[in-house]
């Protein structure tokens, strides 16, 4: 069996490898020659290939193909251009074989210049043998649309209307369950057609495309295949600040996110647009978000630009929790299990938070260039070019009908340990190290900032005159954060130290930094010869993050006018609440703060 | 080594690429000598002809080599030197 494996592995390479007919048809030969090797635990198909072209080399390496993908078959081959007399008789070579699968592979050459030519005729050849055939077993049938011929110039030519009015009649009368279609044309895009055509080798060998294109083919038929059993990509989970726009809504507003289809904000359309396609093949769609709910809402309501909508997802998760927990909330809720689960979030800690729970999920590292991620997407091949039928379609609303809240609570056990995986290191220093970011933070931050004082540096040195301003920066293993935090403490005349501004990037929210930062403000305040440390909450449309931090953090409430609130923690007696033993600072203050 | 011994020589490396690695090329070798050059094999042949040695067959030429002799003599048509 060890040597079954390395040899296997061994071929699989060379396949994966293979950009000729030659070098695919070596490897294939040598799989088969060593006995067609493949693990027990693979699924066990019967594979049935039948068409209107030459389907000799793609049945000779069907079986690595598939081998590379995790699935033993048995390949049955038609005879040349039988698939009518295949699919209608019962009693059929092909329907004796009890396929499981069945890959009826078309050429448009031979549809359009032989004996049925007119679309109609076409369609209803194509939909009637596959139809019968449905009745004959229990098979799936993957069927590939006709590509577009050489001759079609241009979308005002026969060739393209002739091909148009064959695929619409094809997913009109095949939109049925067990039928997939397989749009061949993405492949001749890529390959051009000048490398896809080659009438030479359709005259002589019935191959429709040039013979160096048949590892190209035989990957896409065998993605499809892998496809239906399973699939690679049925959920796909996303973040919405800086990927589904640019920005952070809570911070910029509905109306301060980027959109713009002239600029940057083109590149987060274009993500959209993706997913808003995939959502039409019957993947379903989830938001799992750090966010204010409210701004996210409005976002959906108030900017016309935005190509999903709120009903094209059918779960939403926004909220401060980890992300692991809305995946687990979401999939339960949908009641999916971790196999073709897809995660896209353009901040690399959430990839590796939500990884760590669940290993299975597949979180493509999102380039951090917007422009770059589609095409990412693409080229990871986590989206297979299956087209759905009527089925799947309704995947998404019954999603969304059974979207039932659940309330229990998850197990966040993992999430101490990610957090202590994540090596986050703390670097304090005075504001003025940084006054352009320090300013920055002050003029834009919104949801994590108790009192939303937008001071300028001249009000900040006075605020803090007696007292101190700092800024904190954020290291992790996955690089720099920046400076991430501002904190202005006033001494007050009556012996308190009261924090007249705090403010913090949400990115870091709920990695316990806030936790971690004030033990520093603590020690820094006895420093000053302070009793109480005096908080404040003054509420905005937007700071609601913060309205239970003061509370969680040990401080008492002494006094209200109208909304606002103010805190006390005593420094005497202090017992300032446990940092997280996981975050360090880099600076000496941190003994004295955990002193 | 004449010119056309020099051109079967090129073309032993793609014929045992292709059919047999111990295959022996000579001008007396025909397909229905060699099982395994099928249809099949005879297209990876062309590609791997056209592709390794630059040149381009039409359609009329590659239907009809089937022995060695005419393929020799055509490649040299073609401009395929030693």
């Amino acid at each position: 069996m060890t040597d079954d494996r390395g040899t296997l592995a061994a071929l699989v390479a060379r396949y994966a490898a293979a950009q000729t007919l030659q070098q695919l048809a070596a490897c294939a030969r040598d799989y088969e020659a060593a006995g067609a090797p493949h693990l027990p635990s693979w699924p066990k198909l019967r594979l049935a290939l039948t068409g209107n072209y030459s389907t000799q080399f793609l049945a000779r390496g069907f079986r690595l193909a598939l081998a590379a993908r995790h699935l033993a078959a048995e390949i049955y081959e038609s005879p040349y251009n039988q698939w009518r007399a295949e699919l209608l008789e019962p009693g059929s070579a092909l329907h004796a074989f009890a396929p499981t699968h069945v890959c009826l592979a078309l050429t448009s050459i031979e549809l359009a210049y032989g004996s049925l030519r007119t679309p109609e005729a076409v369609v209803a050849s194509v939909a009637a043998a596959v139809q019968t055939a449905l009745k004959a077993g229990d098979a799936h049938y993957l069927v590939t649309l006709p590509e577009p011929l050489a001759d079609e110039l241009d979308d005002n030519s026969a060739a393209y209307a002739w091909r148009q009015a064959v695929c619409d009649g094809l997913r009109a009368a095949l939109a049925l369950p067990r039928v997939t279609l397989i749009d061949t044309a993405p492949l001749m895009r890529q390959a051009g057609a000048a490398a896809w055509f080659d009438d030479r080798f359709y005259d002589t060998a019935k191959l429709p495309f040039h013979p160096d294109r048949t590892p190209a083919m035989l990957g896409l038929l065998a993605d499809a295949l892998t496809g239906v059993i399973a699939p690679r990509c049925k959920l796909v989970v996303v973040d919405l600040d800086d990927t589904l726009w640019g920005g952070r809504v809570g911070d910029d507003g509905y109306d301060g996110i980027d959109l713009d289809p002239a600029g940057n904000g083109r590149h987060f359309l274009r993500l959209q647009a993706f997913l808003q396609g995939l959502r039409g093949n019957g993947i379903v769609l989830a938001i799992a978000s750090k966010n204010d709910p409210a701004a996210v809402q409005e976002v959906f309501a108030k900017r016309p630009e935005m190509i999903l909508r709120a009903d094209d997802f059918a779960a939403v998760e926004i909220h401060w929790e980890p992300k692991s927990s809305s995946l687990a909330r979401i999939l339960d809720r949908l009641k999916l299990s971790t196999a073709g689960v897809i995660f896209l979030d353009d901040n690399p800690v959430e990839r590796a938070e939500v990884r760590q729970r669940f290993p299975d999920i597949a979180a493509p590292e999102l380039p951090d260039d917007p422009a770059q991620r589609v095409a990412m997407l693409l080229g990871t091949g986590l989206f297979d070019h299956r087209i759905a039928t009527g089925e799947s379609r309704q995947r998404n609303r019954m999603y969304a009908e059974n979207d039932v809240r659940d309330a229990a609570q998850r197990d966040a056990g993992n999430y101490q340990e990610f957090l202590r995986g994540l090596k986050m290191t703390m670097h304090e220093a005075p504001v003025d190290v940084a006054r352009e970011r320090v300013s920055e933070l002050i003029q834009k931050t919104n949801q994590f900032n108790l009192t939303t004082r937008r001071y300028n540096w001249s009000e900040l040195a006075a605020a803090t005159r007696a007292g101190f301003g700092r800024c904190y920066r954020l290291t992790d293993r996955f690089g720099d954060n920046g400076i991430i935090s501002v904190v202005a403490v006033a001494r007050e005349s009556d012996g308190d130290a009261r924090i007249d501004l705090w403010l913090m990037s949400c990115r870091v929210f709920g990695r316990k930094v806030e936790d971690a930062i004030l033990t520093d403000v603590i020690a820094r305040a006895r420093a000053l010869g302070a009793r109480r440390l005096i908080g404040e909450y003054i509420p905005t449309a937007k700071n609601a993050l913060v309205r239970e931090l003061y509370p969680r953090l040990g401080f008492k409430e002494i006094d209200r006018s109208g909304a606002n609130v103010r805190y006390a923690l005593p420094l005497d007696d202090a017992r300032a609440p446990a940092a997280a033993d996981f975050i360090a600072f880099a600076d000496p203050a941190a003994s004295a703060a955990s002193g | 080594m004449s010119s056309r011994e020099a051109v079967l020589r090129k073309l032993e490396p793609i014929f045992r690429g292709v059919i047999d690695p111990d295959l022996v090329l000579s001008e007396e070798l025909d397909a229905s000598q060699v099982p395994l050059w099928d249809s099949l094999n005879h297209i990876i042949l062309v590609v791997e002809i056209e592709m390794k040695l630059g040149i381009a067959l039409t359609t009329d030429e590659l239907a009809g080599l089937r022995n060695m002799s005419e393929l020799v003599t055509l490649l040299q048509e073609k401009g395929v030197q030693a």
